[in-house]
């Protein structure tokens, strides 16, 4: 019953919103002066995510970003280097556009897709975009698949021998990976011929795309939550 | 020998940009998390081994879908993503480059061509360079202000500003990154050649 109620919120939600609010994330990260007008916004996505049921990614992306932010002051107070204060940045800083396009990713992608072409976005970048979307927890999935080859066959087994034969360890890492990858691509590529993505008639969606009034309520509370942190 | 077709993009195509663009820019950000402690080897070199690693996936997504536009939409791409990253004033930066690289791959076949993939290749890391330094040519007091709220320290915020506003150290960064995309792309070309082709996946 409760994942019931889980997919209908994230079933509610138009895709453009999700991508209104990850804009509105990046340009906070860039535009923001103040750590808390920084972190009041991030609580303010943790919210949404947590409003989403996806609790646990929240508050493990919030604790994360709590410990980041934190040691960054304590090294900034004390002028303490270690680990690398630039690090310490781009990972808080990262952390919040990567919640809003975590909640992209899990929009299922025929919404998206239906979404994201009422948008003036070429068709061809539009799809390079869904996809790459689409592909990054499979690359991650795949990478932590070749490392587990990798390590079984040897070629981890120290830190010397990745550092004495780097271009080897770099090429059995990257041609498996590659070769994987194609064959995903060539799959996904099949399968969205086959529901007539290169039809060239006008497409119509089985979801229903509309900014709706959730839609509007989370649009205006971000870009006034935005405004208000950036000013602060 | 297959000819660069100025035909549209299929959707395999489109797939296997899309699959090779994703695994570069994964790279990238590691390598972008691994070289930050080190601000020298972050400024002058990240970009360069970023060329070196996505040499490879580029040569595998331009020998397999051979067709003009690729270069293009993988500089324009670059350039959306680092516009949605909150760098909006990058895009029409992005675009220039992306356009520039294309430029350089004007002609028949010249996809499946190795020199001109090279050269190509090149333009872009260099673009890519560049663009590193376009946020604080555009607004060096905004970036200073963001850059100490962010942690930088003294040292390595006068590294950033002695890079951009000296043309020799600029020079510099940007023969590293040539060199290093060269690099790349004579590595991928061996690996294409060992692997790719023999499997039949690339023309």
């Amino acid at each position: 019953m409760m994942a019931v109620s889980k997919s209908r919120r994230i079933d509610r939600i138009d895709g453009r919103t999700v991508l209104f609010l990850t804009l509105c994330a990046c340009l906070v990260t860039f535009l923001t002066t103040s750590f808390l007008g920084h972190g009041i916004f991030t609580l303010w996505i943790c919210l949404i995510l947590c409003w989403f049921g996806l609790f646990r990614q929240a508050i493990g992306c919030f604790s994360i970003y709590m410990v980041a932010l934190v040691w960054l002051l304590i090294e900034m107070k004390y002028k303490i280097s270690v680990p690398s204060p630039l690090l310490l940045s781009m990972v808080y800083k990262l952390l919040l556009p990567a919640m809003p396009a975590y909640l992209l990713a899990k929009i299922p992608s025929g919404k998206l897709t239906a979404s994201l072409r009422r948008m003036p976005i070429s068709t061809h970048i539009m799809l390079v975009l869904i996809v790459m979307l689409r592909f990054a927890p499979t690359v991650l999935h795949e990478f932590g698949e070749v490392r587990e080859a990798m390590k079984i066959r040897g070629f981890l087994k120290s830190v010397g021998n990745v550092l004495r034969h780097p271009m080897d360890t770099l090429e059995y890492a990257i041609v498996p990976m590659v070769f994987r990858s194609l064959k995903i691509a060539d799959e996904l590529a099949a399968s969205a011929i086959v529901r007539g993505i290169e039809s060239p008639y006008k497409k119509e969606s089985y979801y229903v795309s509309r900014i709706a009034v959730l839609d509007c309520v989370l649009i205006v509370v971000s870009v006034g939550a935005a405004v208000c942190c950036c000013l602060l | 020998m297959e000819q660069t077709v100025k035909k549209k993009f299929g959707i395999r195509d489109i797939m296997t940009i899309a699959a090779m663009m994703v695994i570069n820019f994964a790279i990238a950000m590691i390598i972008g998390m691994v070289t930050l402690p080190f601000p020298v080897v972050y400024l002058y070199g990240s970009a360069g081994i970023d060329a070196f690693i996505g040499a490879i996936f580029y040569l595998v997504a331009a020998n397999r879908v051979n067709k003009h536009g690729l270069l293009f939409a993988w500089a324009a791409v670059y350039g959306v993503i680092q516009g949605v990253m909150g760098y909006m004033f990058l895009i029409p930066y992005f675009l220039i480059v992306a356009l520039v690289a294309e430029l350089c791959m004007v002609g028949k076949n010249t996809y499946q061509s190795a020199v001109r993939n090279r050269i190509g290749w090149m333009v872009n890391s260099i673009g890519n360079f560049v663009g590193c330094a376009v946020p604080l040519w555009w607004s060096w007091d905004s970036y200073q202000e963001m850059a100490a709220n962010s942690g930088f320290d003294a040292n390595t915020l006068n590294m950033q500003l002695s890079m951009v506003t000296s043309p020799a150290l600029m020079l510099l960064g940007v023969v590293i990154t040539a060199v290093l995309a060269i690099l790349g792309t004579l590595f991928g070309q061996r690996l294409l050649r060992k692997h790719f082709q023999k499997a039949g996946i690339v023309g």
